[in-house]
């Protein structure tokens, strides 16, 4: 991790592709059907493409590109590819093919608290998970108080963590992650965690950022958030980028085609009078 | 972060990813021991219990039942106790290092960090261990009328190189653990071969050897074996471990240590999308 240098944050995306094999995901695996697979394996008459051996490309030659003042929209269907494209910008997952370059400190939001050792008290837990985002000691120090107060636990601060409810684990991880003062921030679909007045806080949060010509790339299912607060927004089907543009007629683009056929009549027909 | 390109990490890159990352590996370690015990009505005093439970059963079995003790008990009992030790934290790192990567695969799913800290902060965890261990061996030496002599600073770098082998190898189960599940089961057996195998139930070497004279250099290469009878020799034989198996110690670690860590920086971007 490099420090914050003079450059302006930067993401490119070049034709990147991601693959996933199918085989890793699978848990229940009898022996029966493992036998059944060596002795294919062995055969080699449906060699590596049998059923164990699935390849599932996430992302399909995805260009994409950000810069210093972008607060980037993900919008697109479950499994469409979002949270891949966002790990692979992240550097979490390697890009099979492509080339994925990044500059800047990037705070990776993809959810909050993963990294909490529960029987570890919420102040152990911002060193450790502060040490883990890299952020040294010292300067875990000097932003400890900030913190504490950003996630409104006040004196549960010192109890295990396990004891949390869910809204208070969200809350001290986004406290963290903000406080990495990141160049770029990455988020997704994490800002409906907390309540209403921490969401509030949270969103102005990314007018922060964009006021300070950082880079925020966002995936969210809120295309109220994406009109109100993004400057552009890609639509990402089966991997691949339908729609790159402006807000609006990226999410109005995006609404009709999840539309069912009747539905979009209706909305046609309305729109007609 | 420059350049996230798909160019392969070499090994240098990777220590010098790993050493600016210090920090991390102390907090995972302190975490790591803080929680262990936290629940516990003994708390820390199970470091100590741990290893004297596990002396006695294997005292009891294996030199009472099975007659090993014979008529210099305390001996047998020293000679054991430096071979579980030593034992206990190759098998807790290994055993642990199996998992460690869908342990935390949460975390490696989310941020994007040098996953190269986890092998390294359990062998540091049980090293931690060991040296209480050894605190507890030392009385047991000598409340057993025994003493120290300038031999024992041996166990230093013997220590060290231990520490390097254990990492080494839990680098390299870590990495197969990432995309095997299988690799625990596996690992578990081995090592239990790997015990046995070892000199820590019965004498090697000497008059009341269990291992004939004519195998006794193909034994050696198992490098336990070499690191165990260091150890001895330092503490309870006076003396300075053998050169030759001490050099050949020392490069087995090395090619361990190297092996491992290069396969595992290797296989860093691809454990997010595996566990």
């Amino acid at each position: 991790m490099s420090e914050t240098g003079p450059n302006p944050p930067f993401i490119l995306a070049e034709d990147v592709w991601v693959k996933f094999l199918i085989r890793y995901h699978r848990t229940e695996v009898t022996l029966r059907e493992t036998f059944v697979g060596l002795l294919r394996l062995l055969s080699r008459r449906n060699g590596r493409d049998g059923r164990w051996r699935q390849e599932f490309w996430a992302l399909r030659g995805i260009n994409f590109q950000a810069g210093p003042g972008d607060v980037v929209a993900i919008i697109g269907r479950n499994g469409s590819g979002k949270s891949t494209l966002l790990k692979t910008l992240a550097g979490i997952c390697e890009a099979d093919r492509g080339r994925v370059e990044v500059r800047g400190r990037v705070g990776c939001l993809l959810s909050f608290g993963v990294g909490f050792n529960s029987n570890l008290s919420g102040r152990e837990n911002i060193y450790l998970n502060g040490s883990i985002l890299g952020l040294p000691r010292r300067t875990i120090d000097a932003r400890l108080d900030d913190i504490i107060a950003f996630s409104e636990l006040g004196q549960f601060i010192d109890a295990p963590v396990r004891t949390y409810s869910a809204g208070m684990r969200g809350r001290l991880g986004f406290s963290i992650a903000i406080h990495i003062e990141p160049d770029i921030l990455l988020l997704d679909e994490v800002l409906s965690v907390g309540d209403t007045a921490f969401r509030a806080k949270a969103g102005s949060i990314l007018d922060r950022f964009r006021a300070e010509n950082k880079t925020v790339v966002l995936a969210t299912h809120n295309m109220n958030l994406v009109r109100e607060v993004c400057t552009r927004a890609v639509w990402i089907h089966d991997g691949q980028v339908m729609l790159s543009g402006r807000p609006d007629e990226v999410t109005a683009a995006y609404t009709k085609f999840q539309m069912p056929p009747a539905a979009a009549a209706r909305a046609a027909h309305t729109e007609q009078d | 972060m420059i350049g996230v390109s798909a160019q392969r990490p070499s090994l240098l890159s990777g220590l010098r990813e790993l050493y600016a990352r210090r920090e991390t590996v102390v907090y995972l370690v302190s975490s790591n021991l803080k929680a262990g015990h936290r629940n516990k009505v003994l708390g820390n005093l199970w470091n100590l219990l741990d290893p004297l439970l596990s002396l006695s059963i294997y005292y009891l079995i294996f030199g009472v039942l099975f007659q090993q003790a014979g008529r210099r008990p305390s001996d047998y009992l020293i000679y054991l106790f430096v071979g579980v030790l030593a034992w206990r934290f190759l098998e807790g790192t290994i055993t642990q290092a199996a998992t460690c990567i869908r342990t935390y695969r949460g975390l490696i799913a989310e941020i994007n960090f040098p996953k190269s800290v986890f092998p390294l902060s359990i062998s540091l965890s049980r090293l931690y261990d060991f040296l209480w261990g050894l605190l507890v061996l030392l009385v047991v030496l000598l409340l057993a009328g025994r003493h120290l002599s300038l031999h024992a600073l041996w166990l230093l770098p013997l220590i060290l190189v231990q520490l390097l082998l254990t990492a080494g190898l839990a680098y390299l189960v870590a990495y197969l653990g990432a995309f095997f599940a299988d690799t625990a089961n596996i690992a578990a057996v081995v090592l239990r071969l790997g015990f046995y195998l070892s000199p820590i139930l019965y004498f090697v070497g000497g008059e009341h050897s269990r291992v004939p004279e004519r195998y006794l250099s193909l034994y050696m290469l198992n490098p336990m074996a070499c690191l165990l009878e260091g150890y001895r020799a330092g503490l309870i034989q006076h003396r300075s471990p053998e050169l030759g198996h001490s050099l050949y110690l020392v490069a087995v670690t090395l090619a361990t240590l190297a092996a491992g860590f290069s396969l595992f920086s290797r296989g860093e971007g691809k454990f997010a999308k595996y566990v």
